[in-house]
């Protein structure tokens, strides 16, 4: 064999695994466009449903991860304050990853003011691209887009990003789950509701939670090599909101208090107050403002179900309302 | 005792110490050509050697000792 | 940097590359290219430890040159002396130090002295076993008159820092491994084809099959205590598997990387699952480590010792075993591992008589099948010293295992460890790795498959390269045998 065939070969055998990587990848998207009709994959729904308003129509917007998209229903804070209002918080929504979601916002709408939802997670995240892939793909083709990937992610990233059938690979685990029954759509709790904002109907037991409670690490106050990234860009939003005259205020959805020594919430608490003083934004940390919640108010670990959302809601509308 | 007898001796020893009967060795047999010589059973084959010889061995030989040939020109070289 | 990493292959691109385009007759840039890589490779994870590679390299380099110049015994020995001091003198502190002090500080506790010794805070460098015995072997083989002395110190360098096979083996002998330095390699289609389907081998072992099995065997090590038999018996036979896996998945990668810049390396492990006795496994287990300890170690041991006839043998062989134990870890649960080994090996030393005359009587394929199982059973139980955290541990996990109720299988039990599609990966790609690995068995690595049809190879290359991309484990794993 001549070093030309050898050659050749190789690369033949590298074109054919590509391409049969890239047929998995479209798989992977036909399963997520399945789950979407069926309400319980969200991220295109909402991104198509924000490109459907009317350019410059929102008043407030809500940035942050799932803790905020299931914790803050806009509907509700639109009714009680007549303003108009939309969730584009995202799946384990990092701050480098909010950073282009903001610039992609701003591109259609300027709202006056905006709530940056911050948690542990999106401080500390290391993997950007589990960020990334749940807006990626939905926003529309132009600057902001083009950024999340070229910016948003390192090296190492952008390249596993050309192999969707390797960072798509977890959702193989639902695929098989269902593969062999279909799924049962009354027997999920929680769907995608509107203008962002993802009901979930279940109530959470102590006794389960305390349960998962153990082993549990991932969430823990942290700091990561990515953390001073995540914090450049929550300075370049930062600037942004000044330089366009919005008013950004920086929050903490509660969580069930179980989970605050997992957390570290004082030292995280302390880094996000360092940070709103230095730039003298007002930063309401929402397990501190005398709630009344239990953990049945959430849903799946941290997150709230919807009756702990109504009552967030109606706290952000009550203090919406009193600013005025 | 030339290297014939030599070779003859050590050819017993062997049968004996590896426990196998159709052992024929030549000046070049290697560890490699006979199943039981392996590195527990040479050093059991050296003092079964230095015994019935007479002879005692240096450390620097005994880890030359690449074949059979060598066990017997140091033999040889001793008498 | 990792093997299983994304900077690896780009890495390896960039200097195979390189190193081809340079011209045959300037084989000595291609080495100084090596050794600058190999550095490079190295110091992507800690770049202060190069100081201890190039310190143990410049160390034996000078000492085999001037055992080259001088015939003087004394001199020599001293020579031989410094170079044994310094290479077990940086094992010892970086991997021992804190041992020996817990340990005594123990010793004196149970005599009811309390001492209160801090632990000295000493990161064990990566790679450091394998490649102080890889540069040792250097200088007992120039001592011993073995190989001449290299006259070149950029040769010498980058077979002690040789990238491929730097943090996890094969451990090389210099008379291996120097001599390819010193002349031209040719680039062989057939031996770079062939290295990288062993690559490919060792990945699929390495990430499909061992990382895989981790966080599995890690649950039920770490929650025996609430387990059924059937599930600890488990978790202990998907340990043996993970542990060759991931290590004999290294070295295969290793092999065939050092295949692609025209090296040719020692095979490492002579699928050892399909040993008839614990002798036999040892000699195809982790081949360079059991062959530096015979050399160095287990022979000038038993030419000492043998004025004591059997004993000696036996004494040499248990400390050699005991101390192979300690090569894998400063810990007591190694050393009995070691221990144990040891046991074994003189049961089946002592025996061997006894054995053959009963494989006369039987017939001889139920005795092969017993003798294959007897020894799995035995290396698995061996196995729980190997991955317990204490000896506590590993009794516990022992004891709990031979029980009565270990017969009473449910699949409940099993997927209560593990879900449904890992069951599923593991019932697939473990008999798969097993069959290639026998089809394969005299061959060196489980996918030279170079008699096989163009559509059967390209299908199994994709297969496995696919899968590769599909079922790494989340957060992969590093390999065991880096803390070695």
């Amino acid at each position: 064999m001549s070093i030309k065939a050898f050659l050749v070969k190789l690369l033949f055998y590298s074109v054919l695994v590509y391409l049969i990587n890239l047929g998995i990848g479209e798989f992977f998207k036909n399963d997520n466009s399945k789950k979407t009709q069926l309400g319980i994959f969200y991220p295109e729904t909402r991104w198509n449903e924000f490109y459907s308003l009317p350019e410059k129509s929102l008043d407030l917007v809500f940035l942050g991860s799932s803790l905020c998209y299931r914790g803050i229903n806009p509907e509700l804070v639109d009714s009680l304050t007549h303003l108009k209002s939309f969730n584009l918080g995202s799946s384990i929504q990092s701050l480098t990853t909010t950073y282009f979601v903001f610039e992609e916002l701003l591109n259609h709408q300027h709202p006056k003011v905006i709530y940056l939802d911050l948690f542990t997670r999106t401080l500390n995240l290391e993997d950007q691209l589990e960020s990334v892939r749940y807006n990626y793909e939905f926003m529309n083709s132009g600057e902001a887009k083009d950024n999340l990937y070229l910016s948003g992610l390192n090296f190492t990233e952008k390249i596993q990003f050309l192999f969707p059938a390797f960072y798509k690979r977890d959702q193989l685990n639902s695929i098989f789950k269902y593969a062999f029954k279909s799924i049962d759509t009354s027997k999920i709790s929680d769907k995608y509701y509107k203008k962002g904002f993802v009901k979930s109907s279940k109530r959470m037991s102590t006794a389960s939670l305390n349960l998962k409670l153990n082993g549990l690490t991932k969430f823990d106050w942290t700091p990561t090599e990515r953390t001073e990234i995540h914090l450049k860009y929550l300075q370049k939003i930062i600037d942004r909101c000044k330089d366009e005259n919005i008013k950004l205020i920086l929050s903490s959805t509660p969580i069930p208090k179980s989970f605050y020594k997992i957390i570290e919430l004082e030292q995280f608490e302390k880094t996000i107050q360092d940070i709103s003083r230095k730039n003298n934004l007002e930063f309401i940390n929402y397990n501190k403002t005398g709630l009344p919640l239990n953990d049945t108010l959430h849903f799946k670990d941290h997150h709230l179900n919807q009756y702990g959302a109504r009552i967030l809601s109606t706290k952000i509308a009550e203090q919406i309302n009193n600013s005025k | 005792m030339d290297k014939a007898e030599i070779l003859k001796k050590l050819n017993d020893i062997f049968i004996n110490t590896l426990d196998n009967a159709d052992i024929v060795l030549k000046m070049e047999t290697t560890a490699a050509d006979i199943e039981e010589w392996d590195s527990l059973r040479h050093i059991m084959l050296v003092v079964e050697i230095e015994k019935t010889m007479k002879t005692k061995f240096t450390s620097k030989e005994i880890t030359k000792f690449k074949n059979v040939g060598d066990i017997v020109n140091s033999i040889e070289a001793k008498k | 940097m990792l093997f299983n990493s994304v900077e690896f292959p780009i890495f390896l691109l960039v200097v195979l590359f390189t190193y081809w385009l340079i011209p045959k007759k300037w084989f000595q840039w291609q080495n100084a290219l090596i050794l600058g890589a190999s550095y490079f490779f190295y110091g992507w994870w800690n770049w202060q430890f190069l100081a201890l590679i190039f310190f143990s390299s410049a160390t034996d380099f000078i000492v085999a040159n001037k055992l080259g110049k001088t015939t003087k015994d004394k001199t020599r020995t001293l020579l031989i002396w410094t170079s044994l001091v310094v290479n077990l003198g940086i094992l010892v502190y970086f991997k021992y130090s804190n041992f020996f002090i817990e340990s005594f500080v123990d010793l004196m506790q149970t005599v009811g002295l309390n001492f209160n010794f801090a632990s000295l805070n000493i990161i064990l460098p990566v790679g450091i076993s394998f490649y102080t015995f890889q540069t040792l072997s250097y200088t007992i083989d120039v001592y011993r008159g073995d190989m001449e002395p290299s006259k070149n110190p950029i040769n010498f360098f980058a077979y002690v820092s040789f990238f491929p096979q730097l943090v996890a083996g094969p451990i090389e002998r210099a008379s291996d491994l120097v001599p390819q330095f010193e002349k031209a390699r040719k680039f062989n289609t057939e031996l770079g084809a062939d290295g990288l389907r062993q690559i490919i081998w060792g990945l699929f072992k390495k990430v499909l099959i061992a990382d895989n099995l981790a966080p599995i065997v890690e649950k039920v090590f770490d929650g025996y205590e609430t387990m059924p038999p059937i599930i600890l018996f488990i978790g202990v036979t998907l340990f043996s598997i993970q542990i060759y896996c991931d290590f004999s998945g290294y070295s295969d990668i290793a092999i065939g990387t050092a295949r692609l810049f025209g090296f040719e390396l020692n095979q490492n492990f002579r699928f050892p699952f399909f040993s008839k006795n614990v002798t036999e496994f040892w000699r195809r287990w982790h081949i360079s480590l059991s062959n530096w300890l015979r050399d160095y170690l287990f022979i000038p041991l038993s030419i000492q010792f043998r004025s004591l006839g059997i004993k000696g043998i036996i004494l040499a062989m248990m400390l050699t075993f005991i101390l192979c134990g300690l090569w894998h870890g400063a810990r007591w649960t190694f050393i009995v591992f070691g221990f144990w080994q040891g046991v074994i090996l003189t049961y089946e030393f002592l025996s061997a008589k006894k054995r053959g005359k009963i494989k006369k009587r039987m017939n001889k394929n139920l005795y092969n099948a017993i003798s294959l199982i007897l020894t799995f059973v035995f290396w698995k139980t061996s196995m729980i010293l190997f991955r317990a955290d204490n000896l506590h541990h590993a009794w516990a996990y022992f004891s709990s295992l031979i029980s009565f109720d270990l017969f009473q299988f449910s699949m409940k039990d099993i997927l209560a460890v593990m879900d449904p599609l890992d069951l599923l990966k593991f019932l697939i790609f473990i008999p798969f790795m097993l069959l290639m690995e026998i089809l394969q068995r005299e061959k060196l690595h489980g996918l030279e498959i170079t008699n096989y049809k163009w559509y059967t190879k390209l299908i199994l290359y994709s297969i496995i390269a696919i899968s590769i991309l599909l079922f790494t484990p989340i957060e992969s794993a590093d390999f065991i045998y880096f803390q070695f």
